[in-house]
């Protein structure tokens, strides 16, 4: 335990039902510095967040603050120790003027203090300048881009005498030149005496901004090669160190035979696409029988991207081409039921599944035509059949088809999801993170029945953010980064060439 | 552990609701004079039948995920266009009912549509839907009163087929017509599919949005099937008709297991807490409390009607302690 | 604003078409009734600053009055007293709202739900205690408040009602409290994260707008000179349409306490001008309910735009 240490988590462990989010992580904070937490998707660095941020409490392991024992029962308890956090999506009363948001805490205190607006938005001017805003404080925060509100955000955060600064993913949907000013921002508060904690996966900030560095990889900490300390300054480590830190190779990487499609045909073909929420144009293939993977970091455009091609969000410009023929897109169930192209949503509770109906209905709400007789009435004995096919085919384990959905694992959750999808019998199949939040037997489990799919000539393109995956299943792999596509690499799976070779794509 | 025991109760929707009912009849038969006369039955039996259909009603669109208010205010234009087609112009009431139905659907749809093309909450325009349709009938009509109705009309609420009540028989038709739909047809599967989430159903081929609008209609529809009965039972057509569902139309369903949150209906439930009500109001009756009280407690019931369903919601989200058969009852 | 523009042109275009419009009697009586839709359409604002919808404002006002009533009638005491029960009455149905809503929940659906059942109980109340009978024969102070016009000009009753605004006006513009409400409506998380007692604050809005419904129901009740149940049994329409046209937002977070004043004004000179013109009464309802759609409309209208805007944003990036 080092002395001038602000904050210390030590063997941090938080279990969810099927999951381990956390394995005995350590984390250390200095004071004044500015602390990037760095690991992919999927590796554990929400879940630490929350903890820092009393949302969730660990199961095991010991949090002090200032080398005092503390625990974080909720976000109000963090707050007390001047933990303030700027989250991903923005906390502010879209209705409220600038000074009317940063100075909430203050004249919200007691119901009977009057509001003197002259005495707000003078002390509201200080902290905008503070933060580099040009604005005045009257303005309406509704009418402001995103990385403004986020410097509202900041400036809130530190009218409120914040210690320790949490930003989350601050970069991730703002512009190039927001990204520059908020960065030279934080140099300039840290300067200042404020400690930052810098969420990010994105590397060249974390080398930009960064002192330190903390990394994550399924839920663990990653040790950098040679060096015995998970809290590790910046200026020790490489790029291709850190590089490795994160998307290392882990002992269980095994890849799938390599294949080749060149001579084959193309099934799917973008030339120039683009929607209302995916704007900037853009052309890929895929060929019948292959694994295509889109990697890209969180906000690079691939959902919106596939949303364009499965008719949710129809092309404005640009062609489609299924089996060669050019495709007017119209909506998703002329392209599920015409073209057989299916597209399985990231967010299984929120777009994926019914959770409220059981495994039976869910699967069979894509099919409904086909398990109808004339009258249009359901035709129970083939639902059910179908319904235990895939819970056979895929393992989906539950006592009954009957049993509710919401109340199984993630991982059979998602096994109910992709059977949802495979029961349209797809011939392009888009698949949007697999097998985030899964425990690694079912992970293996999907991956073997996506490799099978494709034997059978079937094409699937598997929209992941977790490298090691990408790399061990995908034929070819396309590379998104800010709502492009900036290129297009066969896949030799071998780990340590293709991760460079991504990451510097997506870096560039 | 009172908890636990309500929980079971409630748990398990029909059970508990049927239990009450028994209860709340056995305890009216045994202290009250009145309640088990012909007479009293006989009224109690054909008031419970149109509250069942009012309940329907909003059970349908609760079953899409949405709300309806302009129930009564569609039953009532429903109810004058019969009026006036049956006195003013002497149709046959078999066809005037039908035009009263296909108006009642009109009507209804063309609020689904407005909520899916606007994507406006639900609930204000069917609030403002329900002063427009209202205001529409009242000055249309004039707030007229129609008496000449058909005495062959009226024998539809006199009468009985075997010894039911029509009305009853009515009811249970409209229930078994709505129970296959919801439980057996894939038309009644994409409603409830797009009322636990919209948006998963349009991402599994279903299209939200006309589900949506058949829901309203239909709500519509059955809105103006039950305006036409009452009139039947009245004998007159008049603009008040529909001024009283609003309430009701929430507490039965919810009270026999619909959840507001959409996706899980109950047909028998709908019935049973129509039921419910009807014999509540018949026992206030019975037991002497001044008639200007009843609007109260049905505005009582109708809360604790939201405390069940509270409870039942996070029952059913809970931690996975509780298997409660989802979908359809 | 568009509301005084429309409000310019409707008296303008009545006046044509009648010659008892424009007249000083027309003036006082077009005034009374926008002293009580001003108040329910304040009312019905302050709940939905904060995000919900009150059902049961006509309930409210027709309690509030009857218990006024009933207290005058049936008890000894002096009409000042009854009247400041009969608004008690507001801050009891107020309290007992907001407390059934932050129990099940606190969300904007629950708080229209719960008002929905809690408006039959209070009316329910009302026909209790009345037995659908008016109080007639009130005390003569108590009809002189309904009665009794300023310099000839102004009546009393416009006058208290620019008080109640007035006051309802400082709330949201320089007390915390309204600010807090505010913020609850404009983003509840926020507000949570914040540190606002988001529970206290709903009840408080809900005792606020309580006071203000059955202050609206004695008020209008002293013009009557009488009370029965059924006032209030229409204002829930109306209490949506003042606010609504005037600028408040439906979903919560910003208010517009003139722009509801200028809506309830409107609103009264709609049902005054519509009896001048020989036109069926009812059309009113039917024309407030468009209003309702078309002020919902063009709110959703400007939040379509800003959702564009966004988007243009995002894919500049």
């Amino acid at each position: 335990m080092m002395k001038n240490n602000i904050l210390e988590l030590k063997d941090i462990t938080k279990v969810f039902p099927g999951v381990k989010a956390l394995d005995n992580v350590d984390f250390s904070l200095k004071k004044g510095e500015v602390h990037a937490l760095v690991g992919e998707n999927g590796a554990g660095k929400s879940t630490l967040v929350k903890i820092l941020t009393g949302v969730y409490q660990p199961n095991e392991g010991l949090i002090f603050f200032n080398n005092q024992k503390i625990s974080l029962l909720n976000p109000r308890e963090a707050f007390t120790y001047g933990i303030n956090v700027v989250h991903q999506e923005r906390n502010l009363v879209p209705t409220f003027t600038v000074a009317e948001n940063i100075m909430i805490e203050q004249y919200c205190e007691k119901m009977t203090s009057t509001i003197n607006q002259k005495k707000i938005n003078q002390d509201a001017k200080k902290y905008i300048d503070l933060v580099g805003l040009d604005i005045e404080p009257t303005k309406n925060v509704e009418e402001l881009s995103v990385g403004k509100k986020q410097l509202v955000e900041i400036a809130k955060a530190l009218s409120s005498d914040a210690k320790i600064l949490l930003l989350d993913e601050p970069t991730a949907s703002i512009s190039v030149k927001e990204a520059e000013d908020l960065l030279e921002l934080i140099r300039k508060l840290r300067d200042k005496g404020v400690t930052f904690i810098f969420v990010s996966h994105k590397l060249e900030e974390v080398f930009a901004i960064a002192d330190t560095v903390t990394v994550l990889r399924d839920g663990k900490n990653v040790k950098a090669a040679g060096i015995n300390d998970v809290y590790v300054p910046i200026k020790d480590l490489t790029r291709d160190q850190l590089i490795t830190m994160m998307v290392g190779r882990t002992k269980e990487f095994k890849a799938f035979e390599d294949r080749d499609f060149s001579d084959k045909e193309i099934v799917l073909e973008a030339k120039m696409l683009r929607s209302v929420d995916s704007p900037k144009p853009k052309s890929f293939k895929i060929y019948k029988g292959e694994l295509l993977g889109w990697y890209g970091l969180v906000g690079a455009g691939r959902t919106e991207f596939a949303r364009t091609l499965i008719g949710y969000d129809p092309p404005i410009e640009g062609e489609e081409f299924i089996n060669g023929e050019k495709v007017v897109v119209k909506n998703i169930k002329q392209m599920q039921n015409k073209h057989k192209l299916y597209y399985l949503s990231e967010n299984r509770k929120e777009e994926g599944l019914f959770l409220d109906h059981t495994i039976k209905v869910n699967i069979s709400s894509s099919i409904l035509n086909k398990i109808k007789n004339r009258l249009g009435m359901l035709n129970f004995k083939k639902e059910q059949e179908v319904a235990n096919k895939f819970k056979e085919e895929l393992d989906i384990k539950t006592p009954s088809i009957n049993q509710v959905v919401n109340n199984l694992s993630g991982g059979n959750q998602q096994k109910v999801s992709l059977a949802k999808g495979l029961s349209v019998e797809p011939d392009i199949f888009i698949i949007d993170e697999p097998t985030v939040g899964i425990d690694i037997k079912t992970k293996a489990e999907i991956h073997r029945l996506m490799y099978n799919l494709t034997k059978e000539g079937k094409s699937i393109i598997c929209i992941t953010s977790d490298m090691q995956e990408i790399i061990q299943i995908a034929d070819r792999i396309v590379v998104f980064k800010a709502g492009k596509i900036k290129g297009e690499l066969k896949n030799t799976k071998v780990y340590g060439e293709m991760s460079k070779r991504i990451m510097k794509l997506i870096m560039d | 552990m009172f908890k636990r025991t309500l929980g079971k109760i409630v748990r398990n929707d029909l059970a508990g609701i049927t239990f009450i009912l028994v209860l709340l009849c056995t305890l009216l038969t045994i202290f009250t004079s009145g309640f088990f006369s012909a007479y009293n039955l006989d009224s109690v039996i054909k008031n419970m039948s149109i509250f069942a259909i009012v309940g329907l009603s909003q059970m349908v669109t609760l079953g899409v995920g949405q709300f309806n208010l302009a129930v009564g205010a569609i039953g009532g234009c429903a109810g004058m266009v019969c009026g006036v087609l049956l006195e003013l112009m002497g149709i046959p009431y078999v066809i005037a009912m039908i035009v009263s139905l296909a108006v009642g659907f009109l009507l209804g749809y063309f609020q689904g549509f407005l909520i899916v093309k606007t994507k406006i909450n639900a609930f204000i325009i069917t609030l403002a839907l329900a002063s427009v349709y209202h205001g529409l009938n009242m000055t249309a009509t004039e707030n007229r009163f129609f008496r000449n109705i058909p005495n062959s009309f009226k024998a539809i609420a006199k009468g009985n087929l075997w010894g039911i009540p029509v009305l009853l028989i009515f009811s249970f038709i409209t229930m078994l017509i709505f129970w296959i739909l919801f439980n057996r047809t894939v038309t009644g599967r994409r409603i409830l599919a797009t009322g636990v989430n919209a948006k998963a159903a349009d991402y599994a081929g279903i299209d939200s949005g006309s589900a949506i609008r058949l829901a309203h209609g239909l709500s519509g529809l059955l809105a103006g099937l039950a305006a036409v009965l009452t009139i039947s039972k009245l004998g007159a057509a008049q603009t008040s008709i529909g001024s009283t569902w609003l309430l009701i139309s929430f507490a039965a369903p919810i009270l026999g297991g619909t959840l507001l949150s959409g996706g899980k209906v109950s047909i028998v439930g709908t019935f049973l807490g129509a039921a419910f009500m009807t014999i509540i109001t018949n026992a206030l009756v019975l037991v002497g409390v001044s008639f200007y009280w009843f609007q109260a407690f049905t505005g009582g019931i109708l809360l604790l009607a939201f405390a069940v369903n509270k409870i039942r919601e996070t029952m059913n989200t809970g931690e996975g302690r509780v298997l409660i058969k989802g979908g359809i009852v | 604003m568009g509301v005084l523009l429309s409000m310019v042109v409707f008296s303008i275009f009545v006046g044509y078409n009648s010659n008892t419009f424009f007249s000083v009697d027309n003036f006082i009586a077009v005034s009374r009734i926008c002293s009580i839709t001003v108040l329910v359409g304040l009312s019905q604002m302050v709940v939905m600053a904060g995000g919900g919808l009150n059902i049961s404002v006509g309930a409210i006002g027709g309690l509030g009055a009857v218990v006024c009533g009933a207290l005058i009638k049936r008890t000894g005491i002096p009409w000042e007293f009854a009247i400041i029960l009969g608004i008690f009455i507001g801050v009891l149905c107020g309290a007992i709202n907001g407390f059934i809503i932050t129990k099940l929940g606190g969300t904007a659906e629950i708080c229209w739900l719960t008002t929905l059942a809690t408006m039959a109980i209070f009316t329910g109340f009302s026909l209790g205690i009345t037995h659908a009978k008016p109080f007639y024969d009130m005390p003569e102070g108590y009809d002189w408040i309904g009665a009794y016009n300023i310099f000839g000009i102004f009546s009393l009753m416009l006058v208290i009602m620019i008080i109640f605004a007035v006051i309802i006006w400082v709330l949201f513009k320089y007390t915390s409290l309204g600010r807090q409400i505010l913020a609850v409506g404009g983003n509840q998380k926020a507000a949570v994260l914040s540190g606002i007692n988001v529970n206290k604050v709903l009840i408080f809005k809900h005792i606020i707008s309580g006071v203000l419904a059955a202050s609206a129901g004695i008020l209008f009740s002293t013009r009557l000179g009488a009370v029965n149940a059924d006032i209030g049994l229409v204002w829930m329409l109306f209490s949506f349409a003042a606010p609504l046209i005037g600028g408040t937002r439906m979903e919560g977070g910003r208010v517009n306490v003139l722009g509801a004043v200028l809506g309830g004004v409107l609103l009264a000179l709609v049902s005054n001008g519509v009896v001048h013109m020989r036109i069926s009464i009812f059309i009113v309802e039917f024309m407030e309910g468009l209003i309702i759609l078309l002020a919902v409309g063009l709110d959703r209208l400007r939040a379509i735009r800003e959702e564009n805007l966004e988007r243009l944003e995002r894919s500049t990036i």
